[in-house]
């Protein structure tokens, strides 16, 4: 009689998926650093889109502004406040930033991250903005809600 | 007669790679080294895997990174994609440079890493890169995929 393969099941967490995803190259993975002016007494808007078809994974936040405690600064995914700061300060934050996937979670942004910065001082400021990121397919990203999360669904639904 | 259990794999990715390294299948590696950019100049400093290691990848675990001069523009390509871009390089930005696996992500290199630094100040740089990683043979990377990917393109795939 034949034998026949056993089935194999992997446990995975969400986390996990990201780490696989990155393994296989099954999307862009990295890090990039956006810098923004702000000019004096003025406010900066900077904006990145998404590109279509495509869901962007946030890893790691990292900000850096020239001057201390003058910007006024709030970070949005897809509209929703991810971060604010009315004074920023930059020893209020890690060396390194802040890495979402050490604390458990991965934001998502499906169409757009953008940031609006005001500046209370006479002089120009730099700030800086590094993500480290995951950029797979909006189908890659659709499978797994669906299939993935199902079971998680069915949970908190019911 | 009797039947085999089926095989649960509840690992996590990165756990197989550990048990890799401790049973000799893989092996971790850091190598670093200083280069001399002029100013205003820059430099490219090409690995080529498929060179160096014939019939093996890597995969790429951390990037450190320090430097005389901030405020260089760095670029790192791997396969042709871009996996870090800092256009004007702050270490406030950076924790002992990039721990991509630290943070989530495993980068795969197959044919090259591609690093270029640009020092747009007037001063002469002197900039020292380490990179750890892990050359993997692509007889085993096969496997890994074969066998343990296959049940993630499940889920990613339908």
């Amino acid at each position: 009689m034949a034998t026949q393969a056993p089935p194999i099941e992997i446990t995975l967490t969400s986390r996990e998926i990201f780490t696989t995803l990155s393994f296989f190259k099954l999307g862009t993975f990295g890090s990039i650093t956006f810098p923004i002016l702000v000019p004096p007494n003025g406010m900066a808007v900077f904006s990145f889109p998404v590109p279509r078809e495509n869901s962007l994974i946030l890893d790691l936040l990292a900000l850096y502004a020239t001057v201390d405690n003058v910007l006024d600064v709030t970070v949005y995914v897809d509209n929703k406040v991810l971060l604010w700061d009315g004074q920023f300060n930059n020893n209020t934050y890690p060396p390194g930033g802040i890495l979402f996937y050490e604390r458990g979670i991965l934001p998502t942004v499906l169409n757009e991250l953008s940031v609006i910065i005001y500046n209370s001082s006479n002089q120009t400021v730099y700030f800086y903005m590094r993500i480290e990121f995951g950029l797979i397919s909006s189908h890659i990203y659709g499978n797994l809600l669906k299939n993935y999360f199902s079971v998680i669904e069915q949970v908190i639904g019911s | 007669m009797s039947q085999q259990a089926p095989m649960i794999i509840a690992e996590e990715f990165r756990e197989i790679l550990t048990t890799l390294e401790k049973y000799g299948k893989v092996e971790y590696k850091t190598i670093a080294d200083t280069f001399y950019i002029p100013s205003e100049g820059s430099i490219a400093i090409i690995i080529d895997v498929e060179l160096y290691r014939p019939g093996e990848i890597y995969l790429l675990l951390e990037v450190g990174f320090q430097s005389t001069v901030t405020c260089l523009e760095m670029t790192v390509l791997v396969d042709g994609n871009m996996y870090g871009y800092e256009p004007c390089y702050q270490p406030r930005l950076y924790q002992w440079g990039i721990n991509f696996f630290k943070d989530g992500m495993i980068v795969t290199a197959k044919n090259y890493i591609w690093f270029t630094i640009k020092n747009p100040t007037s001063n002469p740089a002197y900039t020292t890169i380490r990179v750890g990683f892990i050359p993997i043979s692509k007889d085993l990377f096969a496997k890994i995929e074969q066998k343990f990917f296959s049940v993630i393109k499940q889920v990613i795939g339908s």
